[in-house]
């Protein structure tokens, strides 16, 4: 058993470990080596996000909303308009995390690691037709900070009448699928329409961040 | 040091000639991939070089052992076409053969350590038909126990599969010889070390090596070398191990993006393992570090806006406070804030964002937020240590056009001014609650001794109290105070004769073992602008472990310059090795393993240099100080830096002072590595703070500089445009 009077030299080169005070900085050093220490024994990996279990009688006292859900981490956030300037709207989640959306596109995340910096993307018109082809760019932050400008050459296609399902409700929808193609780079965006609505889709925002999946929760 | 082959090898002239035909003829696989590393940490098969390189700005430390041969090597991929690296070697059994009796002068090491740097440069990339080449010289300067040049070609034949065949010189043209073609190898004239070999590269015996890689899956790998490398003076001079076979073999396993390991059948006799730790600079971990969202642009056709005016001094001090709530959570504190009728300016002080793009993006937006439609005109000064060190003006309309636009960036990076910071507008408001401002920390602390004779790895851990007191905006008062709680950096190393010189930094090991609680710094600290591009600073106290006194220093930097030229005067005094407030010094602090020479009791010395940097625009940094150093000896410094964006810097420097190379000792003359890693990347939490290492291969007086926090340089140019236009793209995250 540990003699009493190193009891509190304990407690204190424990707190010493962890670093603290006021001036974080300083305090950086002990928590890179808890980093580095946690990647190296796998800890630091990401988990699947637990599922948010939203239910209608928590929905009904809000404003319009959107359920967003990072696909390849499973975390989720319900998303509110906070902003709109021009035809671009910002959407916000209460943890402080952002997206661009512009008629149902996201054209920017915010507060996510790797996130899509802007983009330009094709009127929705085009995306509910279910043919033709367009472009679309995505602008992420590349290699040495750098602005990576990518081009995508799409092309649409319709998937077929389906039944989305979430928040206790289900939606008679039409799937229409784009597939974007740049070089040896290819991804899928999936859209639900239902009737002009689109009240699901599932958007890739580039290599770091993967697909965002956003439901419409409330019109 | 080598010894000429004495053997012809399985794979004379015909086997070469067969290998080569393999490469040339071989079939049409897609060019150039990213060559593997060998056991020298240098790209490669086993113990043989290739002719690929790295991805650019790759970093790789790799440990291998095989034997009684350890190696730890540092490589960079410096350019797409130059690397290099620095490696430590110990051989184990090093005496066995001789010692007894004969135990003096290199036998005297049980283990015998040495550092070496190589060079390699790819002079073909492959193509369609033509192999990857290489030329490389290894350890190609100082005692050369690992000399060796080289010509490599590695082409790939099939998917997954590449074949290489060099020619080397030196031990690598040791075993299976075929003749000198460019004459004969004079000895090597180590003198003290760590001068360059000129005389020697690519002359003597010149012997054939080859190999193949078969990267059967993403996971696995298989090599099979020849390698020609007799290892003369560690099998058979001192046999330390059997060499029976000039064949190596081996399978590597790649853990995970950053770990590589191997294990291979060496020489016959020997098993070798190794693992390779890689990582690249140029690419953020995730994209960049987490971090809050920012508060989007508020147009101003939205309405909804008050009527009321910031021209005021009640007016700019809710505005002041407004925008200081916004930015909080951003880390960005408000310095001062003043408006006329058109124009605002914002004083801003980024304490986290490690991108300054993007700490003063999130400024402007918060500024249309909170300002009064009128206001069309955001001018944006950043300040680091009570020092405005730019403008950068917005028009309110570019931000409020451009937020999502998908040039965005450049286009309010075009539209943009970065000037210097002038006198600003009149009466501004400044909160006058910031200062004083008091903050204290407590957190570990760890000190490497590296490349000790006696042992290569010395290490203590402690804990460090700081304490900083902000009086006014460039005048702080800031001090550290260090505990020792384990280590072994007070277990005495060899203290070789040090020549006439001052011991300013060798006798570090008398300060490590009497300063086991110690006041590190404790000192006063002013920094200014004494004019439109020119800052000061002054620094009196405790500057660092080994000396206190004044620092002085003037800068020159215009915003829009790549060049800045300073000057430096410091009068310092060594202080005592206990680390308190004196500064006498005990007649102990000038022992050596010859015995003890004199020294005087106190020691003052005037130091100074004058500086000029330059930020070359391809990511290079050059720095050229030329003065007198801590002991009095006067010279210059070279610096040559690469520099990543992201904040990572990795580079070399050089000083030459007129201190003869006896008086200097091993080495000859003061160089290492420096290594600058941003703690944002490594944390991936938003933070400006990195952490330099620096390597040097010998640590000795001559040449010495003064270590004192906040020099100006990297503070200053932080802010201006050649800075700033890197990271740029982080403007509207």
């Amino acid at each position: 058993m540990m003699p009493r009077r190193l009891f509190p030299l304990t407690v204190a080169l424990g707190l010493a470990l962890a670093g603290c005070g006021s001036d974080v900085d300083e305090t950086l050093t002990a928590r890179t080596f808890q980093t580095l220490g946690k990647s190296t024994l796998g800890q630091g990996r990401a988990k699947l996000a637990a599922p948010l279990n939203l239910t209608r009688e928590q929905l009904a006292p809000l404003p319009p909303a959107d359920l967003a859900k990072v696909v390849s981490t499973g975390a989720e956030a319900v998303v509110f308009q906070i902003e709109q300037n021009g035809d671009t709207a910002t959407w916000s989640s209460v943890d402080d995390k952002t997206l661009a959306i512009r008629q149902g596109q996201i054209v920017g995340t915010r507060g996510l690691r790797g996130d899509l910096v802007t983009a330009d993307v094709p009127e929705l018109s085009r995306i509910a037709g279910g043919s033709g082809s367009h472009d679309r760019v995505l602008v992420t932050i590349g290699d040495d900070e750098t602005t990576l400008r990518s081009r995508y050459a799409c092309a649409m296609s319709v998937v077929g009448s389906e039944t989305v399902s979430f928040v206790q409700r289900s939606y008679a929808t039409r799937h229409v699928q784009e597939t974007c193609t740049a070089g040896d780079s290819t991804f899928t965006n999936d859209y639900w329409f239902q009737g002009a609505t689109l009240r699901q889709s599932r958007q890739w925002m580039g290599a770091d961040l993967g697909h965002i999946q956003l439901s419409r929760l409330r019109d | 040091m080598t010894v000429p082959g004495r053997s012809r090898g399985l794979l004379g002239a015909a086997g070469y000639g067969a290998v080569l035909m393999a490469l040339v003829s071989g079939t049409n696989v897609a060019a150039e991939t990213t060559g593997t590393l060998n056991l020298y940490g240098a790209t490669g098969l086993i113990d043989m070089p290739s002719g690929e390189a790295q991805p650019d700005g790759q970093l790789s430390i790799t440990s291998s052992h095989f034997g009684p041969i350890s190696r730890t090597t540092l490589s960079f991929q410096l350019t797409p076409r130059i690397s290099a690296s620095f490696r430590f070697l110990g051989v184990r059994d090093w005496n066995d053969a001789f010692c007894p009796p004969d135990c003096g002068g290199i036998n005297q090491f049980e283990t015998y350590y040495d550092r070496s740097f190589d060079l390699r440069y790819q002079i073909v990339k492959e193509g369609r038909y033509l192999p990857a080449i290489t030329v490389g010289l290894q350890d190609f300067a100082g005692t050369g126990v690992l000399s060796g040049e080289y010509i490599a070609a590695t082409k790939n034949v099939a998917p997954g599969v590449k074949v290489t065949a060099g020619l080397g010189w030196g031990r690598l043209g040791s075993y299976g010889s075929i003749g000198s073609p460019f004459g004969e190898r004079p000895p090597i004239d180590i003198g003290f070390g760590g001068n360059f070999n000129f005389d020697q590269w690519f002359r003597g015996p010149a012997a054939p090596f080859a190999g193949v890689e078969w990267q059967v899956n993403d996971r696995f790998g298989l090599k099979a070398e020849y390698s020609s490398d007799v290892y003369a003076e560690e099998a058979g001079l001192r046999g330390t191990f059997d060499r029976k076979s000039p064949f190596n073999f081996g399978v590597e396993y790649q853990a995970s993006d950053g770990l590589r390991l191997g294990a291979y059948s060496m020489y016959g006799t020997e098993i070798g393992v190794v693992a390779h730790l890689t990582l690249n600079p140029r690419k953020f971990p995730g994209g960049g570090p987490s971090e809050g969202a920012p508060l989007p642009v508020r147009p101003r056709g939205a309405g909804g806006w008050s009527t009321g005016t910031v021209t005021d001094s009640g007016g700019a001090a809710k505005a002041s406070g407004d925008l200081a709530k916004l930015l909080a959570e951003d880390g960005i504190r408000v310095e001062g804030f003043a408006a006329d009728a058109t124009t605002a300016e914002l004083r801003i002080r980024n304490t986290s964002i490690h991108a300054g793009p993007q700490a003063i993006g999130r400024a402007a937006r918060a500024m249309t937020r909170v300002l009064p439609p009128g206001i069309e005109t955001f001018r944006i000064v950043p300040v680091v240590n009570g020092m405005a060190l730019s403008a950068i003006t917005l028009r309110r309309s570019d931000l409020e056009t451009q937020e999502f636009a998908s040039d965005g960036a450049e286009a309010i990076r075009s539209r943009a001014q970065i000037t210097a910071a002038g006198p600003g507008l009149p009466d501004p408001f400044r909160d006058p609650t910031l200062y004083p401002a008091f903050t204290w920390s407590i957190a570990p602390y760890n000190r490497f001794r590296l490349f000790d004779q006696n042992d290569p790895f010395k290490a203590e851990l402690g804990v460090r109290g700081t304490a900083r007191l902000e009086i006014l905006p460039g005048l702080t008062l800031q001090g550290a105070v260090t505990q020792k709680v384990v280590g072994n950096l007070d277990d005495r190393p060899p203290l070789p004769r040090r020549g006439r010189l001052q011991p300013v930094r060798s006798a570090v090991y008398f300060y490590d073992r009497d300063g086991e609680t110690a006041i590190e710094t404790l000192a006063l600290h002013w920094n200014g602008k004494l004019g439109r591009d020119v800052y000061g600073r002054v620094s009196a106290g405790y500057l660092e472990r080994m000396f206190g006194g004044v620092s002085t220093e003037v800068l020159w930097k215009p915003v829009n310059s790549r060049l800045a030229l300073g000057v430096e005067l410091n009068y310092v005094a060594q202080r005592s090795p206990s680390q308190g407030l004196g500064f006498d010094l005990p007649a102990e602090l000038y022992e050596t393993d010859a015995g003890p020479q004199s020294g005087p009791s106190s020691y003052r010395v005037a130091t100074g240099h004058l500086s000029a940097y330059y930020q070359v625009a391809n990511g290079f940094h050059v720095q050229l100080d030329v003065g007198r150093y801590l002991a009095g000896d006067v010279g210059a410094t070279l610096s040559i830096d690469r520099e990543f964006a992201n904040g990572w810097r990795i580079g070399a420097f050089a000083t030459k002072t007129d201190v003869s190379a006896a008086d200097f000792g091993s080495g000859s003359f003061d160089k290492g590595i420096r290594l600058e890693v941003p703690f944002a990347w490594v944390l991936g939490k938003p933070t400006r703070r990195t952490s330099t290492t620096i390597l040097r291969p010998f640590g000795r007086d001559g040449g010495a500089r003064l270590e004192v926090e906040g020099r100006l340089y990297e503070q200053v140019r932080s802010y201006h445009t050649p800075q700033l236009d890197r990271q740029w793209s982080r403007f509207w995250k």
